[in-house]
């Protein structure tokens, strides 16, 4: 399979997990949605809401894993999986977001004071039926983000991990409301914020890092592999930057300065294939070559 | 790495003057892990026991492409053949 080809399949199949990851969670949020509503239970409201943004976030990520298989164009020479990257920042974003309005909300209840709720058999059907349904796609969708190297996955799968926990701190917080625990369901509402605020900055951290461009290779492993390739004397300049799955390395070396054009070209080669084969992640490799005698602090 | 060249060079010349001490293969052993490709199999074959390299991954790899390195480009480094070739027990 050519690399273009497998990179379509890969796009295909991350797709795939969006798509079937997008319908259980509208399907979790419109259960909890209505009867939240419809019972005035504030926790199940919060969980409901987290999990539409959890929907939104899906929705955001099927357009950008379509962007992000485009390959590269004029504009875009290193190709367009930072598109990925831009939308996992934004899930982080959105979730933020959502946190504080819940706390508001939240923290309302707590100081003007509101009756106990009166919890029911469906009402804890639902929790416990939207409880493994989440179960079911962190599980999944953690599954398929390792073995396609999708960060967009792993990050949803990570929100969604976070689902099983809120959604147990929602049902504690329920059951308690049937023991006539007033101030139950608006501190379950805000430990869902605590939960969602925590994954929000988890999501945006490691994402924010590859959008600044942040190294991600060890400059002494480059070095090392670089210099083991017979005429190169030094490299320097070592920077790489990319996704897990995608890495842009570039670096000078200093050869023989009475190398001819050709023979310095093919040693360049050398040492991009060396790289590309000793670290797989390496996609692309820029060389620059050097005289041995020229001071590498004035190049 | 220029200077690791000149520093190889003057490693071997220290050995002869520093027996029984270890700090020539200590040297040795850290310029395995980043030196140019000769001085590096030089520096290798002053690195002592290959055992050490048990416990230093990241170096054991590189030594596995500086030997492939070596036999592509047919470099001969005469030190390291001789440090390989040696018997244990001196006969």
């Amino acid at each position: 399979m050519t690399d273009g080809a497998a990179e379509l399949s890969r796009g295909r199949a991350v797709t795939r997990v969006l798509w079937i990851t997008l319908v259980l969670n509208l399907v979790v949020a419109l259960a909890k949605g209505i009867f939240g509503l419809a019972t005035g239970a504030m926790a199940i409201t919060t969980d409901a809401m987290h999990s539409m943004v959890d929907a939104t976030a899906n929705v955001i990520a099927l357009f950008a894993t379509r962007m992000a298989d485009a390959p590269p164009d004029p504009l875009h020479p290193y190709g367009h999986r930072k598109f990925e990257i831009v939308a996992a920042a934004a899930i982080g974003v959105g979730v933020g977001a959502a946190a504080v309005r819940f706390a508001w909300d939240a923290g309302a209840a707590l100081l003007h004071g509101r009756p106990a709720l009166h919890p029911s058999g469906l009402g804890f059907g639902v929790i416990l039926t939207t409880w493994a349904i989440n179960a079911f796609v962190a599980t999944y969708e953690a599954r398929r983000g390792h073995k396609l190297k999708s960060a967009i996955l792993l990050a949803d799968a990570s929100h969604t991990a976070s689902d099983v926990v809120v959604t147990g701190a929602v049902l504690v917080s329920y059951s308690a409301s049937a023991y006539g625990v007033a101030w139950a369901d608006p501190v379950g509402a805000l430990v869902v914020v605590a939960i969602i605020a925590r994954v929000s900055w988890k999501v945006l951290s490691s994402n924010l890092s590859i959008l600044v461009d942040r190294a991600v290779v060890d400059p002494e492993a480059v070095c090392a592999i670089a210099g083991a390739v017979s005429g190169v004397v030094d490299c320097h300049r070592i920077r790489s930057r990319g996704t897990g799955g995608a890495v842009h390395v570039d670096l000078h070396i200093q050869v023989d300065g009475e190398l001819s054009v050709r023979e310095a070209h093919d040693l360049a080669h050398l040492v991009e294939d060396r790289l590309c084969a000793a670290m797989p992640v390496i996609v692309d490799v820029t060389v620059h070559v050097e005289p041995e005698d020229d001071d590498p602090e004035s190049l | 790495m220029n200077r690791a060249r000149a520093i190889a060079r003057a490693l071997l010349d220290r050995r002869d003057v520093s027996a029984g001490d270890d700090s020539v293969a200590r040297a040795a052993r850290e310029h395995v892990g980043r030196a140019p490709l000769p001085d590096a199999l030089l520096c290798l074959a002053l690195a002592g026991d290959p055992s050490w390299l048990d416990g230093a991954a990241a170096t054991a790899a590189r030594v596995d492409l500086l030997i492939w390195e070596a036999g592509r480009t047919a470099t001969a480094v005469p030190e390291l053949a001789a440090a390989l070739l040696v018997d244990p027990d001196g006969r």
